[in-house]
């Protein structure tokens, strides 16, 4: 199976003088997987709401292929979804429920039997098939909805923070298994989440969400490693924004005395990731690095790493994640300790 | 057990327990025991078809309250979370006035000079008031007005506990409107209407205002028998047929329950 191009043009959603969306335009490849990352608020459930054909939107147009879905319910867009909570129906055994798109499109018996059983295999739940939804456990429960969104071979794919409801270790073991299923069937997926680290695992591409629109769309490594706006840099995983000021090709770090060159004129802030930061010598030389003083305030045991919390000269906290390689010793608290970076990892952004 | 419960039982002993087991005992014993009252019921024609009779009231006015009840707590359900209630209250307004007041305003409108034949033969549709009082029509209309707010509120209640999403999740999986109503919403609230139809046909087979004042003589029902015997002060008969009617009861719900329970799923048993 082939999945099919999802495009939003330009979709706006009102609901009286606030916008749950705002001139929304994306386009999902075939067979991609595209997360919608943000808080709640943001509009990412909105958006799959109005292409799952459960809201209408206020301006704008929704494709699946080249085919506009304005005006076509629900029932005909031929995509498959697993909701938040599952909506599994709960009078209906397991095979009935995956069963329930394929009668809905009136496909034989003996091939509905086939379709749901190969579907119930893939979930690895082909031995539950008449246990009633009430009898299985949350992460059976959560590839049961699975089976049934798929077993139709829908060409799109739509997840609605659908993993939210299970503890961690499910969760994680379900990411990997929503991973194969998607590379297995190759439909185009659009998932939603407000779960930056899942969004980081799963998807190709990730559109960050703020307010109805979007901040960014990128791969992980991108959005990770050049985060476009100062919401990009702090929403996903965690840094230091330290304040700089635009000078003359770059800008001018105060704090740790520096200049980074960037293109950018409006430079307020330098995102710096934790662990991008190392005591001096540690990185090898050959890139343009920049070193500095500051003074350690506390570590903190992190397990597979430690976190180590200074404070500025001008007063700004900075903090430094290191690998507990037993390289060198830590420092103490209270030392004066000599730091750098590349200066290709600091990333200007403008204030807003 | 715990000790505060202790009144509530002392209460429901003497005004309920120690009540009904006395009627058992007028109904079986007079004074040596007897079953001469339960022999005049059922060799009587009179009084088994009066109970017939009861019975067939009872269940159409279930029937009709359903009917109507079912589709009045959809559309309640269907609206936003804000207007709900307002339509509730406004189901609910009837039920505070007393039985007697209601069949005394139905006797208002349906009578021969009444507000309805008077109104119809004003316009044009009539030429002649018509015959509505003292028949069995009246019964029904009176009785399903009556009892209405109960068959809506326990359909409702089941409605209200429906994950809307699993309506959403029909549509998107291939479901027309009426498909995912009748796949996923009725079953799903079944419940409910099975549970109001009990309700009301326990409720109507106790009704007597109603038939006594706006039936005829046709639509005779077994509380009217009791009164009437209580009246003549004919105990052993009265309590004899009070014993017929609850052992009924409790029989025609236990079958429809156990019946119904192996076909309609039910949201109470799948938690527990």
């Amino acid at each position: 199976m082939q999945g099919t191009t999802v495009r939003f043009d330009n979709v706006s959603k009102w609901f009286g003088n606030t916008a749950a969306l705002e001139n929304f335009s994306l386009t999902v490849a075939p067979g991609e997987f595209v997360t919608l990352l943000g808080a709640s608020g943001s509009g990412k459930s909105t958006a799959l709401n109005i292409l799952a054909g459960f809201s209408d939107a206020t301006s704008g147009d929704v494709l699946i292929g080249d085919r506009s879905l304005t005006g076509v319910p629900s029932e005909d867009r031929n995509v498959g979804m697993v909701f938040q909570n599952f909506a599994l129906f709960p009078h209906m055994s397991v095979f009935d429920n995956v069963a329930f798109p394929l009668k809905m499109r009136k496909t034989p018996a003996d091939e509905t039997r086939r379709l749901v059983m190969d579907s119930l295999e893939m979930v690895k739940l082909a031995g539950f098939a008449n246990r009633k939804p009430a009898a299985l456990s949350g992460g059976q429960r959560q590839r049961v909805a699975l089976a049934r969104a798929v077993v139709f071979s829908p060409p799109v794919l739509l997840m609605d923070e659908c993993l939210s409801a299970l503890d961690l270790k499910l969760r994680e073991e379900l990411q990997g298994e929503i991973r194969r299923i998607h590379k297995d069937i190759g439909a185009t997926t659009v998932f939603v989440t407000h779960d930056q680290g899942e969004a980081l695992t799963m998807s190709d591409r990730v559109a960050v969400q703020n307010d109805g629109k979007i901040e960014q769309i990128d791969n992980p490594e991108t959005l990770y490693d050049r985060p476009a706006t100062r919401f990009v840099a702090e929403f996903i995983g965690q840094t230091n924004l330290i304040d700089v000021r635009p000078t003359k090709g770059g800008v001018e770090v105060a704090a740790i005395g520096t200049h980074i060159p960037s293109d950018k004129t409006d430079g307020a802030v330098i995102s710096l990731r934790p662990e991008r930061i190392a005591r001096a010598g540690q990185i090898s030389a050959g890139s343009d690095i920049t070193q500095f003083n500051a003074r350690l305030e506390d570590t903190v045991f992190l397990g597979a790493t430690v976190e180590h919390h200074f404070r500025l000269k001008d007063g700004e906290a900075l903090t430094v994640r290191e690998g507990r390689s037993g390289a060198s010793d830590l420092p103490e608290i209270g030392a004066e300790v000599a730091l750098e970076f590349r200066k290709e990892d600091a990333v200007v952004l403008a204030d807003h | 057990m715990r000790i505060t419960l202790i009144p509530a039982l002392l209460l429901a002993l003497i005004f309920f327990l120690i009540p009904v087991f006395i009627m058992f005992y007028q109904g079986l014993f007079d004074p040596e025991f007897t079953t001469q009252h339960f022999d005049r019921f059922w060799n009587r024609g009179a009084y088994l078809r009066i109970f017939i009779n009861s019975v067939k009231i009872s269940a159409i006015t279930g029937l009709l309250c359903v009917l109507i009840g079912y589709p009045t707590a959809y559309f309640i359900v269907r609206r936003p979370p804000s207007v709900r209630p307002i339509l509730l209250f406004l189901v609910l307004v009837p039920m505070w006035m007393s039985v007697l007041v209601r069949t005394y305003a139905w006797m208002v409108l349906l009578g021969r000079e009444g507000l309805i034949n008077m109104a119809l033969v004003y316009v044009g549709i009539l030429d002649e008031p018509i015959k509505m009082m003292y028949t069995s029509g009246a019964v029904y209309v009176a009785m399903v007005q009556i009892l209405l707010p109960v068959a809506v509120i326990t359909c409702y209640g089941t409605m209200a506990d429906i994950d809307q999403s699993l309506l959403s999740a029909a549509r998107v999986m291939g479901a027309k409107p009426f498909a995912a109503f009748r796949r996923v919403f009725l079953p799903l609230s079944l419940e409910g209407a099975v549970t109001g139809f009990l309700i009301v046909f326990v409720l109507s087979m106790g009704f007597f205002i109603v038939p006594a004042l706006v039936g005829g003589p046709k639509d005779t029902m077994v509380a009217n028998i009791i009164a009437v015997q209580v009246a003549k002060a004919n105990w052993g008969f009265a309590a004899s047929v009070a014993l017929i009617l609850l052992v009924f009861t409790l029989i025609a719900m236990t079958l429809i329950r156990v019946v119904s329970k192996r076909l309609i799923y039910s949201a109470r048993e799948e938690t527990s």
